[in-house]
């Protein structure tokens, strides 16, 4: 069995930033784990922007930013702006001529501070000093610093004479409301770095890329959403995760012959300390049973010899995920005879211990043992065997169904493990009214499209403008077994009428086509023109 | 606002006072409390053994088993004497209510429902909680269902049909009549508990069709009426 997860590495130092596949992965959108670009703001406006080097890449990281976004001027953000003079759909223009070599970079939009300052020593003969000053002007929003450097590029305009005075007033206003959003060059710079880095990793070691982006998605404000959102990505990929299970006891989530497990640590109430106490009572019963692997235990011998060493909440949690789902007893069994089990006082189960070999299951086990210990059994008294004739009862006519639903494995291993790994809610419906699956539409499909899927995020939204303003509408995120897609938009029309069916968790054939944006050359999102709920 | 599961459940009992009685079967049936079905592999039934010595009952505090409501129910003392006791029974019926408890807190624990259950099968969920579990910490109320809405599909039944003059009663043999249910196999607990959760899910989908339609929004502002 081989292990991979921190076994490969690349110096990403020795990178030259002219690697197509990872700029075309950037221009994609595909950003989900990237630097800097892993939001749903940086996967749509990576799409539009479209960098295909270092300086668009740091221009990005600084163009969505919050006071960027919302830096109005003449009714457009500066992202916009940025973005529709990138794309030629706006003329690019310059306050100054003279403005033309420090902002072409960036479409003539005032992105960073650094520009600022060179503006100042351009056309006032700021010195560095002075420069620095402005900046930190601009930058601390210090009023009486800002009246004196105000005062002074005023006077240094005058004297160098590269703009006339009304204009030196005009670009020196602007520089003032750029302070609300303009971003450290340097470090936008250092961000798209390691934005590019991170894109390397995902484009040519993407195994490696999930898996540590797994390991370390605990230290996360919702781990179990960003679990989801990873796993679900690696699917859009072609790489599936697995539970944790019997075969591979990794604490942490690991690479595994080639394929991503979850580590036990992954599991919702299990800790460290379970851990390491699970695989020393693990090795102590394989010692016992003459060196035989815990992937050859039956469950009848892990429940007698290692469940009543092991902490019960972290059994219930690896039995719900999945962990011993090679054996032939369902998960609701086996939770059910560990229920029965755990109702067995300390000394019957130590008998149970001593004498399991002799039955092959629980329920002859516990058969034999119902008697009284002067009838030959292990109870103490018959009371105790009374108890013991119940749960014997219970285990030959269970009250209620021990086999697996779907629906239920779905719920606990989201429960415990933040997603549903064994089944898809999609794949228990009849989805042959569906046409097309998620990855066929990102892979551009187009025409009448028909997806069968299952609602994973409901966004609802308020229109603030055009002729619906103030009607609500809705952005959804949805998932089949091929992928996951989180470009759908409901308008509002359609949205009251189906807003019964949009929860989540809910399975529908969405119905509908690609969204144009024609602006930018990206037609990936989806518009919902119908829904038919499935059963 | 509804994302939790409904347990529909019904004791069958051996009296009627539902603070003394004993109870000689439990069934339920599970809901799926978003699309309305029946969970696949959501049903529950199980006898339990009472205390069949009548003296050893009342000793106990509680009412002996009437043969009346054997008659009613179908069921015989030889058999209920082979069940398993009333703890075993709690224990699994509390893993098969968890089963759909999905985040296991009290907050996504599954909704009671029933018909007649606030009158009658809640009180005996109490006392069967008081004495095997769970109990909710802070309250020392039960601890299985949600401690906040129940469903008591008899007082929606009332609501819809108290202004009907067709209707003289409001019992499940009534309903079964008036819906034209088959009556084959009323009074065994998992056949009732089927029929109301059936009836349940009617109900509440067709208030999914209305309740759109329905003006709430600022309703009382203008004359105090509701209007479709």
């Amino acid at each position: 069995m081989e292990t991979t997860c921190t076994s490969k590495s690349f110096d990403p130092i020795s990178l030259e930033f002219n690697n197509e596949n990872v700029w075309d992965l950037i221009c994609a959108g595909k950003t989900k784990g990237i630097f800097q670009l892993e939001s749903n703001l940086g996967k749509s406006w990576a799409k539009r922007v479209k960098p295909r080097n270092i300086e668009e890449l740091a221009a990005l990281v600084s163009i969505i930013r919050p006071g960027t976004l919302k830096a109005i001027q003449d009714g457009k953000s500066m992202t916009q702006r940025f973005v529709d003079r990138k794309n030629l759909t706006e003329e690019i223009t310059y306050l100054h001529p003279s403005l033309e070599p420090i902002l072409k970079g960036t479409q003539g939009v005032l992105v960073y501070q650094e520009q600022s300052m060179k503006i100042a020593q351009q056309l006032a003969g700021f010195n560095l000093q002075e420069a620095d000053n402005l900046r930190k002007a601009i930058g601390k929003k210090k009023a009486n610093l800002m009246a004196e450097v105000k005062k002074a590029f005023l006077e240094g305009a005058i004297k160098k004479k590269v703009v006339s005075k009304e204009d030196a007033e005009e670009i020196f206003s602007w520089i003032e409301k750029s302070s609300r959003y303009a971003f450290n060059k340097s470090h936008a710079v250092s961000y798209a770095i390691c934005a590019y880095w991170s894109a390397y990793a995902k484009t040519y070691h993407p195994l490696e890329f999930y898996c540590n982006y797994l390991i370390y998605s605990s230290g996360k404000p919702d781990p179990q959403q960003e679990v989801k959102e990873l796993v679900n990505d690696a699917k859009n990929n072609e790489i599936y995760v697995s539970p944790p299970s019997i075969k591979a006891i990794n604490t942490l989530t690991d690479i595994i012959d080639g394929q991503i497990h979850f580590g036990l640590l992954s599991v919702k109430s299990v800790g460290m300390k379970q851990i390491e106490k699970f695989k020393t009572v693990i090795s102590s019963v394989e010692t016992e049973l003459e060196e035989k692997h815990l992937s050859d235990w039956s469950w009848y011998e892990f429940l007698t010899l290692a469940s009543p060493r092991v902490n019960s909440r972290m059994l219930i949690a690896l039995i719900s995920v999945g962990f011993f789902s090679h054996l032939p007893e369902s998960r609701q069994k086996m939770l059910d005879e560990f229920d029965t089990w755990n109702s067995l006082t300390k000394k019957e189960q130590e008998w149970a211990f001593v004498n399991h070999s002799k039955y092959k299951d629980v329920l002859n086990l516990l058969k034999a043992m119902t008697p009284t210990k002067k009838e030959g059994g292990a109870t103490f008294n018959v009371k105790r065997s009374s108890m013991l004739r119940d749960l014997v009862y219970h285990l030959e006519t269970p009250a209620y169904s021990l086999k697996d639903d779907p629906e239920w494995v779905i719920r606990s291993e989201e429960n415990y493990l933040g997603v549903s790994l064994t089944y898809s809610r999609i794949e228990a419906c009849d989805t042959h009214l569906a046409n097309t699956t998620i990855r066929e539409f990102i892979e551009g499909k187009r025409g009448d499209i028909k997806m069968a899927v299952t609602i994973s995020e409901v966004k609802r939204y308020t229109t603030k403008s055009g002729k619906m303003k103030g009607s609500e509408m809705a952005f959804l995120c949805v998932e089949d077994k091929t992928g996951t897609l989180d470009t759908v938009t409901i308008f509002s029309e359609k949205w009251k009428e189906y807003k019964g069916l949009l929860y989540e968790s809910n399975n529908v054939i969405i119905c509908g086509g690609s969204s144009k944006r024609k602006r930018y050359q990206v037609d990936d999102g989806f518009i919902v023109d119908r829904i038919i709920e499935l059963g | 606002m509804n994302y939790r599961d409904i347990i529909v459940f019904d004791f069958e009992t051996g009296s009627r006072n539902p603070y003394k009685t004993q109870p000689v079967q439990i069934a339920a049936v599970a809901i799926h409390g978003r699309k309305l079905t029946i969970q696949p592999e959501g049903y529950f039934e199980s006898l339990i053994r009472p205390e069949l010595d009548d003296e050893r009952a009342i000793e106990l505090g509680l009412d002996p088993i009437e043969d009346e409501a054997l008659a009613v129910n179908g069921k015989t003392r030889k058999e209920l004497a082979k069940a398993p006791q009333p703890k075993a029974v709690w224990k699994k019926f509390t893993n098969f209510v968890d089963k759909y408890n999905f985040k296991k807190t009290n907050f996504y624990a599954p909704l009671a429902a029933g018909y007649n259950i606030i009158g009658f099968d809640l009180p005996i969920v109490d006392r069967m909680c008081e004495q095997y579990g769970p109990k909710h910490k802070k309250s020392g109320r039960q601890g299985l269902f949600n401690p906040i809405y129940k469903l008591d599909l008899m007082h929606t039944v009332w609501m819809w049909m108290e202004n009907n003059a067709d209707v003289n009663s409001l019992s499940m043999d009534a309903m079964r009549d008036l819906l034209s249910m088959d009556k084959e196999n009323a009074h065994d607990a998992l056949q009732d508990v089927k029929d109301t959760a059936n009836i349940l899910i009617a109900f509440m989908k067709l208030h999914r069709r209305i309740a759109p339609k329905v003006k709430f929004e600022k309703a009382f502002a203008d004359g105090n009426n509701l209007h479709i």
